[in-house]
């Protein structure tokens, strides 16, 4: 079955700092970065689509992702600071006169910190932003996921702090299948911590279907087809643990 | 010469089998168990657009909000969740329509705390649903199911001071209504459990509110409701378990 795939992945803004002393690593532009590194990783990730419209007659499928997977291992201090965003402003509408219709943004890091003393910092903040969001398809099925992953796991000998702020605003939303109509939306967080001492850890999950941040006159989620799912699932997990042997 | 190496053998000997003795004689005291000052916050919320699913088969509106703390420190564990469903400022409500199939609309509020502390484990869970426009179901030939749920669990585990504060509030003020030709279900439940098992002063709260209002609707050939609040707390003081760090 011939299948179109077309990648949105307009890349802007790649996070910079010099705050630390010592030269922080910058996560490489891309939808998909892994890293090793020693004491500082900064930097961010951003796919933006500006309003397509895209109509086919077989199968279409959007995809905007971002992956960021930061390693570190350092005897004294580590700070990781990422930032992933993928915007759809001020619409994406995706038709298929034959076939099936997909949508998937997602954010996904992974973060795991190793020091040997305190001041551990883990600084995670993913979106998912659409302003109005149109699928059709009335020979097939239409769906989107959007999603928000982060796994932070930290140990050191003491002051571990995390946090991850994970955020989806999607205003007006129209999905029209012949077959199966779905819309998931997902954040998912972990926060896993072993200190000595004076753990802190922070988790923020927001979905919003009718944001103020957009000034539109209204919002709408409508949606039709055999069979019709509409999901919203926030799920943190927190588990703190310190040691004695640490301290 | 030797009497006095025999003697001082003999002493060394009796000093160090004091020595093996000392954890035993320390374990009615204060043990050093681990760590301490391990802090948690996570917030979960969502704020709903007017929405429309229609469908022949099935039709399903699914929110669901999760929180996890587990928490082991020596002393002074805090954690807080908080939960918070709204649907939006914007008017109009939530229809689920299924013509041939089933439907159903659920909103539903988990959090779960655990915490192990050495003394002073603090914990809150602060569960909410606002409704501010009707929420329909329908589904002429099937069945149909509406359902605001909280669960709220705490169970803490330390030496002494162990404190949570459970709230649960759902206000749902426009009605709707819930038709089927078979099963028509509407529930809207809240379940608050707290177990504490501290070596002493205990402290729990727990409140609960539900308000509901407008023309509400519920008919199909067995139909089913249930608008209920409990509160289940456990506490039991263990004066073996004391850590200080």
């Amino acid at each position: 079955m011939p299948m179109k795939r077309v990648l949105g992945a307009v890349l802007i803004g790649t996070g910079l700092s010099t705050a630390c002393s010592l030269l922080p690593v910058q996560v490489p532009s891309g939808t998909k970065a892994v890293l090793s590194a020693g004491d500082h990783v900064t930097g961010s990730q951003s796919n933006r689509l500006s309003g397509p419209t895209l109509r086919e007659s077989n199968d279409v499928a959007v995809v905007a992702e971002n992956e960021a997977d930061i390693r570190q291992e350092h005897p004294l201090d580590t700070i990781t600071d990422l930032t992933q965003l993928n915007q759809a402003s001020p619409s994406i509408a995706v038709t298929s006169d034959h076939g099936n219709v997909s949508v998937d943004f997602s954010n996904q890091a992974r973060i795991w910190q190793e020091s040997g003393r305190d001041s551990q910092v883990a600084t995670d903040s993913q979106t998912n932003e659409i302003a109005t969001m149109s699928l059709t398809a009335p020979k097939g099925d239409a769906s989107t996921r959007v999603s928000n992953q982060s796994d932070i796991f930290q140990q050191s000998g003491r002051d571990s702090s995390a946090n991850n702020r994970q955020l989806t605003n999607r205003f007006n939303f129209t999905a029209t299948a012949g077959a199966t109509a779905s819309s998931s939306v997902t954040n998912d967080l972990g926060i896993t911590q072993r200190s000595g001492r004076d753990g802190d850890a922070r988790g923020s999950q927001e979905v919003n279907f009718a944001p103020t941040t957009f000034f539109l006159p209204s919002a709408n989620t409508v949606m039709t087809g055999s069979t019709v799912t509409s999901k919203v699932q926030e799920t943190g997990t927190i588990d703190q643990k310190s040691l004695k042997g640490k301290e | 010469m030797s009497r006095k190496i025999a003697l001082a053998s003999v002493l060394l000997g009796t000093y160090l089998m004091g020595c093996g003795k000392l954890p035993s004689q320390a374990s009615n005291g204060p043990v050093l168990v681990q760590g301490h000052d391990n802090s948690a916050t996570l917030v979960q919320d969502y704020t709903l657009a007017p929405t429309n699913l229609m469908t022949t088969d099935s039709a399903t509106l699914d929110m669901k909000l999760n929180g996890t703390i587990r928490q082991e420190n020596g002393r002074d564990g805090e954690a807080n969740i908080g939960q918070f469903s709204n649907d939006s400022s914007f008017p109009g409500g939530k229809t689920v329509t299924a013509t041939r199939g089933d439907a159903s609309a659920e909103f539903s509020n988990q959090a779960n705390i655990q915490q192990n502390s050495g003394h002073e484990g603090d914990a809150s869970n602060g569960q909410t649903h606002i409704s501010n426009f009707p929420v329909t179901v329908t589904a002429p030939q099937g069945n149909a199911s509406r359902a605001w749920e909280n669960d709220s669990r705490v169970e803490q585990v330390s030496g002494a001071t162990s404190s949570a504060f459970l709230s649960q509030s759902d206000f749902l003020n426009q009605g709707g209504s819930v038709t089927a030709k078979g099963r028509a279900t509407d529930r809207n439940t809240s379940q608050a459990t707290l177990r504490q098992t501290s070596g002493s002063d205990n402290v729990a709260d727990i409140r609960q509110q539900g308000q509901r209002g407008g023309l509400e609707i519920v008919q199909g050939d067995t139909v089913q409701v249930d608008f209920s609040q409990e509160a289940n707390v456990t506490q039991r003081e263990s004066p073996t378990r004391r850590a200080d760090n």
